[in-house]
């Protein structure tokens, strides 16, 4: 049986004990909170939104003639870059328009702009998607993201 | 008996240095967890705020344009565009983008740069930095492409653009639920409406009225190119576009002052004797406007007598009037009562009420008549004049208004 003979019965200090839980508490919290956030994309933000939310008010008409690719921003979000997929014979692959196209502006198409070029987009092409992207902050500094396909503009060659 | 220190103690409530610290430590601890809870929760909230949906940049519904006209010159490769606000918003501009044959599915070609209004404005024709395209207004712009070599412009589509405030901020919005697209006029001959070029052509006293004389709008209905109405004298004078001119009160008189009556004297160029001028309530009738009206009386038949008012000063001012009111009483058939005014070589009669049978007050009688004052006359005269057959018979004036138009 032991026997613990505590002559000085004296502890630690409620204050110091508060302290520590809390100190403790905050720093379980945070290796939970910066390790859960590695699984949260951190898409970035733009006029003070979410960047992935500003994709649905993206808006721009486009149309492709005679190996001629014309599209015009008709919204009031600039389009940083575009993305380019091209469908064709039951594969797909997706390409920057910038690599396609020397001319596209280097700001990206603002309001009102339109972009007019002669884009090799193959010759069994069935149809392509332009899928807008946009440019943004984070707190990595600037950042683009590449909105959903769902708010791209499919064009049938 | 206590010390000084603990009698401090008990006085006071809150000791912050207090010798008995326990309690302390569980106060700083709820400090530290409500602190470190709002941190949280800031942090939080700002970072969830980023995924609350908000509404898109967009104008309102009711902004919209109509193409009215848009013609393209071949001779000189000239567009002129008309465009109207049939909204109910003000705009401050327009993007434009046109087409050069049939078979372009989008108008991409920005004309913004061919037009005095577009040049070094980032693609946008602006009228001004401020929404002052109004509702109803027409706005012309003619776009010179000679230099452009785009060919014939087959169609134009026109996104209006507004400047919006929102969080706070000025953001320029284009309005792409408005936007109209037009085909175009094609025009192989004829001379283009080129502004600045020293031709006033059609609409040019509107849209361009530095290639318009006085000569050449004068007579096209509408009030433009600097016209004013009134003075014939004046250059940019016309009247007959002009007839809406502001008309201002030059004096009215109430005789709601008594002094009023100083600044008439009897006319020595047409008098009688034992008239009576004076300013007086109601009596026989009552004032038409106020409390107090001129009142003349006197029994001399048949002179007719007149007092004259000092001048009334008219310099800067035409198309004089004067309106008022007469009344009488107890007059006959023979009495008269009239208002003049002198030209300055003659007086004439603004107003004669004749026949004014009454035995108690006839009633009031409004009168207006131009006034026609010789060529350098400033000074206009008035004057009331009268006679009655008996003493007991009176004349009234009131609320006599010179108005006019300012040269």
């Amino acid at each position: 049986m032991l026997i613990i003979h505590m002559e000085d019965k004296r502890g630690i200090s409620p204050v110091i004990a508060t302290v520590l839980l809390i100190a403790m508490v905050i720093v379980i919290g945070l290796i939970i909170f910066l390790w859960f956030s590695t699984f949260i994309e951190d898409e970035g933000t733009k006029f003070g939104r979410n960047i992935k939310l500003v994709c649905e008010d993206v808006g721009f008409d486009a149309s492709y003639s005679g190996g001629k690719l014309s599209i015009k921003n008709t919204g009031n979000v600039p389009i940083f870059e575009m993305k380019i997929k091209i469908s064709s014979a039951g594969s797909h692959e997706t390409k920057d328009l910038k690599d396609l196209s020397s001319n596209w502006p280097e700001l990206g198409l603002n309001q009102g702009k339109t972009f007019e070029e002669s884009v090799n987009i193959g010759a069994d092409t069935d149809k392509i998607i332009l899928i807008p992207v946009l440019a943004g902050s984070s707190d990595k500094g600037k950042t683009t993201f590449v909105c959903e396909e769902q708010y791209g503009y499919e064009i049938t060659i | 008996m206590l010390s000084q220190t603990k009698k401090n103690q008990r006085c006071f409530s809150w000791n912050f240095f207090p010798k008995n610290r326990k309690g302390i430590s569980i106060m700083i601890g709820y400090i530290l967890l409500v602190t470190v809870a709002v941190v949280m929760g800031v942090l939080v909230y700002n970072w969830i705020k980023t995924y609350v949906p908000q509404e898109a940049l967009e104008c309102p519904d009711t902004v919209s344009i109509f193409i009215e006209r848009a013609v393209y010159y071949e001779a000189g490769s000239i567009l002129n565009v008309t465009i109207k606000n049939n909204g109910n918003f003000n705009i401050a501009g327009y993007f434009i983008h046109a087409t050069n044959s049939s078979e372009q599915e989008l108008a991409m070609i920005d004309l913004s740069n061919y037009t005095s209004a577009g040049q070094g404005r980032g693609g946008t024709v602006l009228f001004s930095m401020e929404n002052s395209f109004e509702p109803n207004g027409k706005q012309k712009n003619v776009f010179n492409l000679s230099s452009a070599g785009i060919g014939q412009i087959y169609s134009i589509e026109i996104t209006p653009v507004r400047f919006q405030e929102e969080e706070n901020k000025i953001r320029f919005v284009s309005c792409g639920n408005a936007r109209v697209r037009e085909n175009v006029d094609y025009w192989e001959e004829g001379v283009p409406e080129t502004c600045e070029d020293g031709t006033c052509d059609a609409e040019e006293c509107d849209s361009c009225p530095q290639d318009c004389s006085h000569a050449d709008c004068c007579g096209d209905g509408t009030c433009n190119n600097d016209e004013t109405c009134g003075d014939t004298d004046t250059e940019p004078e016309c009247n007959s576009d002009c007839e809406a001119c502001p008309i201002v009160q030059i004096e009215y008189i109430g005789f709601e002052e008594s002094d009023e009556i100083n600044n008439w004297k009897e006319d020595p160029t047409q008098s009688a004797y034992g008239e009576i001028l004076a300013i007086s309530g109601p009596d026989e009738c009552n004032p038409k406007a106020g409390s107090h009206m001129l009142s003349g009386t006197g029994d001399f038949d048949p002179y007719l007598v007149r007092y004259k008012r000092t001048a009334i000063d008219v310099t800067g001012y035409e198309n004089i009037k004067i309106n008022g009111s007469i009344s009488s009483e107890d007059t006959e058939w023979q009495d008269r009562i009239e208002f003049h005014y002198y030209t300055g070589s003659s007086w004439e009669i603004c107003y004669q009420a004749v026949n004014k049978n009454a035995y108690t007050c006839a009633g009031w009688e409004n009168f207006e008549c131009n006034v026609n004052l010789d060529s350098g006359v400033t000074d206009l005269f008035i004057g009331v004049a009268w006679k009655t057959s008996s003493s007991s018979e009176h004349a009234f004036w009131d609320d006599i208004n010179i108005t006019g138009t300012t040269v």
